[in-house]
């Protein structure tokens, strides 16, 4: 048997942390689309059984009007194969989801129940799932659940949190329905196929299949994408995961320490972004001239494949002798000394306060500091 | 420090070109393309070199390099030797081009010491560090040009401008004052004030962030509205289906209906068919006879049965019924009313005869001609003589005697007149004698003592007198009592008499009164009377009990009348059955005949024509069957023959059943299905139903659709939103730190400037009194402006901007001597270097700063570049070796 998983997908969502502007965040939206469609194709390319969502297919609260027939149409595209969905906190089962109105084509299964519910994929193979029926505060599916003595291999598809785990990657997001591994073995359940945390993880007892396709900068850990699931006769599980991404997100760190111009820096940027394709986040740092007009915005450069660019230049400090500077009997010593010395303002600020206030006692106009 | 030598190995026209230099004052003349000003930039070159770094040039590097970089030559070198006031010797080497080989080095030690003054992100060692300062600050302090004294010739204010921009920067950049201002400006233009219409950024992205949380909410009202419309319409279309489905099966059952209908017809009329191979009669021929037969024994039957009446006949009856009399008129037993007026009449007539009985047969007399009182009182005052005359003790106390005898007299008199019946006699005699008795106690009791009134006494017995004799009366007092007791007698008796006439006139009343009411009554009840109404009761009584008797009979009347009604409505009654019958009896002959059924009596004939009724009812039943069958099977056929019946019932099965394939239901789902009501009718009903919801649900679908079509995209609301965020943001830092920024930077402002201020002050009036010639001695430096005033020999104070341009200049000088003074490092002394200062001064403001400068010169060296021969001729004069020098620059030593 050979199942497809994915989870996460989180179709329409907002992007609003990109920070490039609607049309962008419009073209990531799409890219979660696409990225579906890949998923159908490791489907169509491996003959799987079924595909199985492990929740936050779309997010309710930002559903757009086409999103319903979008996904009724892709998953009708590979019928008769089966397609079974646990809804998740973001996609909850509710009499206004789009699982309670869109008429499914029949290969569509979507688990409605809260607690685990059953269904043969075949003999001997059990699938359980169960689903979100809230935005939040959803019970542990594991806890007090038994498979009744149920002979075969019992596999279960659910949005949920490991909680050993979570706990250390996972700081932004919250814990839904949380569990602990042991309970999977404890329920029953040979393996739990899961949703809801972003990395991917590939643990003895479940799967996280890890989002899809990029959702934000900095995703780190294993490739994330679909996972080919396959259960061999002797119950053995082989987990292989497939990247089905049509969007890059990279994260790229430039050094400017010594650059005296803007155009400098512009050109390292583009030099050090040659090659990358997608989204990326730079990240700016070292130390400039002090006479080095800087400003994010400004940074932006235009590069070939280069969907949107996010530029993170807090870490980049301008290049003034703060030492010798505040042994100037001067004001701008003293003001140098003042600002260093000062014990309520955190260090960022400090900084931001010293460039502008020494470019405007250097004369110059350019006094905000990124 | 000081510099001692200064060689431009290779420094703009200069090739290995040497300049030693003294400690105090150096004039170095020099006529134009001489080399002053490559000079003048070569020590500073030599002491302070060039920064090393990427990138363009700052502006007095630019210059530097414009100016005084050899146009022929690769190399670019300057080196320098100076002194520093711990004694060390250091010679500065400078490779300007390359700034590879720069070094400082200590000549005494021969080691190098360029660390100590290379600044960490410069990269080439600087002089100037020694001071305290940098290649920067040392050209804004120790470097004083031509233009610089212009400016503040031309204008005074330069001087405290010069001052603030040295005390915040060294000289090197702007003002505080302006850095604030700086702040301030682009804090106006960059974030604004927080205001409604301000199109400033704060305000502008504080508007964003609103518009966008607007837009955001709205955004996500909107798409809750279509997620609950979407299902809502999904609800509707869903219960549209169902009513669909719904409507199937009723429609599916309907079409069973019909086929089994068809069916059944077709069934039905192969049962019927053969046995009306031909159509039979219309059995509504015989109708009519066998209608009037039994109509006829209808008839027969209904009538009555004859009826034999006994008893009196009605004739007798009424015969019976004429002798009774009639009941009388009037009273048949006397009128309680008139019994009642009868009895009244006779106790009145009672009262008045007794009454009469009691008649007084006393006389009236008349009544006398004076009142009894009257009487009395004459008698009484006629009688005043006799007691007048005093009586002895004894005689007194015995006179009581003939008082009481009176009494006695009296009483006793009383006493007999009311044993005799003349209680009214008696009263009066008992009045007498207490009346005497009284008067004889009062003139026994007053005769004996002296009555003070005598003479009154005496003349009512003379008026007395006078008046018995008027009215001819017998003057003794006792006639005249005797006279009127007589008198009040007669009244008594009058009154008497008048009493009784006033009670038979009420008697008499009463009798009237009595005899009208009787008289009324028997009026009343119809009894004549004449006078003697008594009489006229009494006959009225015997009438009554005469009525009483006829009464009694006339009352028999009544009954003998009910018994004649009944009796006659019995006779009538058997007059109509033997008609009834009589009329039967023809209708059954009749009928008999038509039958024909002989026979003379009634009662056969009816046997006949009941027989005759049955047979002809069971053959007309039968026919009737069939008759009806054979219209049934018309019905059936509809004008078909039974195959073509046949074929369009088997039409209808084929259709129930393409009906049932459509709606995808099982003929034992359609014949479970549970109808109410008449199946078409359910039919319409759930058609309409289903009409009803599927336009809904198309209505709904069509507003979702509509919806849809301009739903805001939560996720660009969103993303608006966090740019909008991210904006204000941004504003509201950049607001925190230029606000930080002024704010540190008006306190360091405050601090300098008051730290400045008195060592500008005591710089200052060091060497005031001397360059001024003692016109002024004292300065003082504002704190907060820098502003400098000035006043010598207790005068008032003069603000330095409005003395003499002359007097400014040399201020000005002392100030940035002032100023190197503030800014060198403790220990270290700034030389001064200037170029060329005096050449647009006149004659008399030259000599005053040379003098100056002189002065200034006994504390830091002095290195002035000048082309003037007037300057050089000062120099000569007044410089005096070793510690000072005139160098001559030699044009010739330029390389062309």
């Amino acid at each position: 048997m050979k199942l497809v998983l994915f989870g996460d997908l989180h179709l329409d969502t907002h992007f609003a942390w990109l920070g490039v502007g609607q049309e962008a965040a419009r073209r990531r939206r799409q890219a979660l689309r696409d990225t579906l469609r890949n998923i159908l194709e490791v489907v169509r390319e491996t003959r799987a059984d079924a595909l199985l969502c492990s929740g936050d297919l779309y997010e309710h609260e930002r559903v757009s009007p086409d999103t319903g027939a979008f996904l009724r149409a892709t998953f009708e595209e590979i019928s008769p194969t089966p397609v079974f969905i646990s809804p998740g906190n973001h996609d909850w089962f509710g009499p206004q989801s789009l699982y309670a109105h869109i008429p499914w084509s029949p290969n569509v299964h979507i688990f409605s129940e809260a607690q685990l519910t059953p269904i043969e994929l075949e003999e001997g193979l059990t699938l359980w799932g169960g689903a979100h029926r809230a935005p939040a505060d959803t019970s542990n599916f594991f806890e007090g659940f038994s498979t009744q003595e149920r002979s075969g291999v019992h596999l279960a598809l659910v949005h949920a949190s490991e909680q050993s785990w979570w706990a250390e990657i996972e700081s932004g997001q919250q814990p839904y329905a949380p569990f602990r591994a042991e309970q999977i073995e404890a329920a029953g359940i040979n393996h739990a196929l899961l949703g809801h945390l972003h990395t991917a993880k590939e643990a003895p007892s479940y799967t996280y299949p890890g989002n899809p396709d990029p959702l934000a900068f900095g995703e780190r850990g294993l490739v994330r994408g679909a996972v080919v699931v396959t259960i061999h006769s002797d119950e053995k599980i082989e987990r292989e995961w497939r990247r089905v991404a049509v969007t890059e997100a990279h994260d790229v760190e430039i050094d400017v320490t010594g650059c005296t111009t803007r155009e400098e820096i512009r050109d390292q940027i583009r030099d050090a972004l040659s090659g990358f394709a997608g989204y990326v986040r730079v990240h700016v740092r070292g130390e400039v001239e002090p006479s080095v007009e800087l400003f994010p915005d400004d940074l932006r450069v235009i590069v070939p494949g280069i969907e949107a660019m996010v530029i993170d230049s807090d870490d980049v400090r301008v290049g003034y002798d703060l030492e010798a500077i505040s042994k100037d009997p001067t004001v701008r010593g003293q003001f140098v000394r003042d600002v260093l010395g000062s014990v309520d303002v955190d260090d960022a600020e400090k900084d931001r306060i010293l460039v502008t206030g020494l470019r405007a006692l250097d004369g110059r106009s350019d006094l905000e500091v990124a | 420090m000081r510099f001692e030598v200064a060689r431009a190995v290779s420094f703009g026209p200069f090739k290995d070109a040497v300049l030693n230099l003294t400690p105090g004052f150096n004039l170095v003349y020099g006529p134009n393309e001489s080399g002053k000003s490559t000079w003048h930039a070569a020590l500073y070159a030599g002491l302070c070199g060039r920064r090393r770094g990427r990138g363009r040039p700052t502006g007095e590097a630019k210059e530097l390099i414009d100016r005084h970089k050899p146009w022929d030559a690769d190399e670019w070198e300057i080196a320098a030797t100076i002194l520093l006031e711990d004694g060390r010797h250091i010679e500065l080497h400078h490779d300007l081009a390359g700034m590879v080989n720069c070094s400082a080095m200590d000549v005494d030690l021969g080691r190098k010491c360029s660390d100590e003054i290379i600044k960490i992100k410069d990269g080439a060692p600087d002089g100037a560090v020694w001071l305290g300062l940098d290649r920067r600050t040392f050209l804004a302090t120790a470097c004083i040009r031509q233009m610089e004294l212009l400016e503040v010739t031309a204008n005074p204010e330069i001087l405290q401008q010069h001052l603030q921009r040295a005390a915040a920067t060294g000289g090197t950049d702007a003002t505080a004052a302006r850095a604030l201002e700086s702040i301030d400006s682009f804090f106006s233009d960059r974030v604004g004030v927080d205001r409604a219409n301000v199109k400033k950024p704060l305000r502008a992205s504080k508007d964003w962030v609103a518009r966008a949380e607007r837009d955001l909410a709205a955004a996500r009202l909107e798409h809750g509205r279509y997620v609950e419309q979407l299902a809502r319409a999904d609800e509707i279309g869903l219960r549209a289906s169902e009513e669909r489905k719904k409507t199937g099966f009723v429609e599916a059952r309907a079409a069973l209906a019909e086929a089994d209908r068809w069916s059944g017809r077709v069934t039905r009329a192969r049962e019927i068919a053969p046995r009306y191979p031909v159509a039979p009669a219309n059995p509504v021929e015989d109708e009519d006879l066998v209608g009037d037969v039994a109509e006829a024994l209808g008839l027969w039957i209904a009538c009555p049965q004859p009826m034999s009446l006994s008893g009196p006949t009605s004739e007798e009856l009424q015969r019976n019924l004429d002798e009774l009399p009639e009941m009388p008129e009037g009273d048949v037993e006397s009128s309680p009313s008139v019994i009642r007026a009868r009895d009244r009449l006779k106790q009145a007539l009672d009262r008045s005869e007794t009454h009469e009985g009691y008649r007084s047969q006393e006389v009236a007399t008349p009544e006398a001609p004076i009142a009894p009182e009257e009487l009395r009182r004459l008698a009484d005052d006629l009688a005043v003589e006799i007691m007048i005359s005093p009586l002895p003790k004894e005689v007194r106390e015995k006179s009581w005697g003939p008082s009481l005898a009176a009494l006695v007299a009296a009483l006793v008199l009383g006493g007999v007149l009311i044993a005799v019946g003349q209680g009214v006699a008696a009263a009066i005699a008992a009045i007498a004698g207490f009346a005497m008795a009284a008067t004889l106690w009062r003139r026994e009791a007053m005769s004996g003592q002296p009555d003070p009134k005598v003479a009154e006494a005496k003349e009512r017995k003379r008026k007395a007198q006078q008046r018995v004799g008027e009215l001819g009366l017998d003057p003794s007092p006792s006639n005249l009592r005797l006279l009127a007791d007589e008198a009040i007698a007669a009244k008594e008796v009058r009154e008497r008499l008048a009493q009784w006439e006033q009670d038979k006139s009420v008697l008499e009343r009463e009798c009237g009164e009595a005899r009208r009411e009787l008289e009324s009554e028997l009026r009343q009840r119809g009894a004549g009377f004449d006078e003697d109404l008594l009489e006229a009761v009494i006959t009225y009584e015997h009438a009554c009990a005469k009525r009483a008797g006829i009464a009694m009979q006339a009352r028999q009347r009544s009954d003998r009348e009910q018994r004649l009604a009944s009796r006659r409505e019995a006779e009538k009654a058997a007059r109509n059955a033997e008609e009834s019958r009589q009329q039967a009896d023809g209708k059954i002959q009749e009928v008999s005949i038509r039958c024909g059924i002989e026979g003379e009596e009634t009662d056969g004939l009816v046997q006949g024509l009941r027989h005759w009724q049955s047979e002809r009812t069971t053959s007309l039943r039968n026919r009737q069957r069939a008759f009806e069958e054979w219209m049934t099977l018309q019905g059936l056929l509809e004008g078909m023959s039974l195959d073509e019946l046949a074929g369009e019932a088997l039409r209808h099965v084929d259709r129930g059943q393409k009906v049932l394939d459509e709606q995808g239901i099982s003929e034992t789902e359609a014949r479970e299905l549970e109808v109410e009501g008449e199946l078409e009718i359910e039919l319409m009903e759930a058609r309409r139903v289903a009409k009803d919801r599927t336009a809904e649900a198309e209505k709904l679908r069509g507003g979702v659709e509509e919806l849809a079509k301009n739903l805001p995209s939560v996720g660009d609301a969103e993303a608006d939103l966090a740019a909008a965020e991210r904006e204000s943001e941004r504003v509201k830092r950049l607001a925190r730190t230029l606000q930080g920024a002024k704010g540190f930077m008006e306190r360091a402002q405050e601090k300098v400037h008051r730290d400045i201020a008195p060592k500008l002050r005591t710089s200052v009036e060091r060497w005031l009194s001397d360059v001024t010639a003692g016109r002024y001695e004292e300065a003082i430096v504002d704190p907060e402006s820098l502003s400098v005033q000035v006043r010598g020999g207790g005068s008032s104070w003069r603000n330095a901007t409005l003395l003499s341009h002359g007097t400014a200049e040399q201020i000005y000088l002392l100030l940035r001597v002032g100023l190197a003074e503030h800014l060198t490092r403790q220990g270290e002394i700034c030389p001064l270097l200037l170029d060329d200062v005096l050449v647009q001064s006149d004659t008399s403001r030259k000599k005053p700063i040379l003098e100056a400068l002189l002065t200034i010169s006994g504390d830091r060296q002095v290195i002035l570049f000048t082309q003037e021969e007037e300057v050089l001729a000062w120099g000569e004069e007044r410089l005096r070796e070793p510690r000072d020098q005139v160098v001559h620059l030699d044009p010739s030593l330029i390389a062309p």
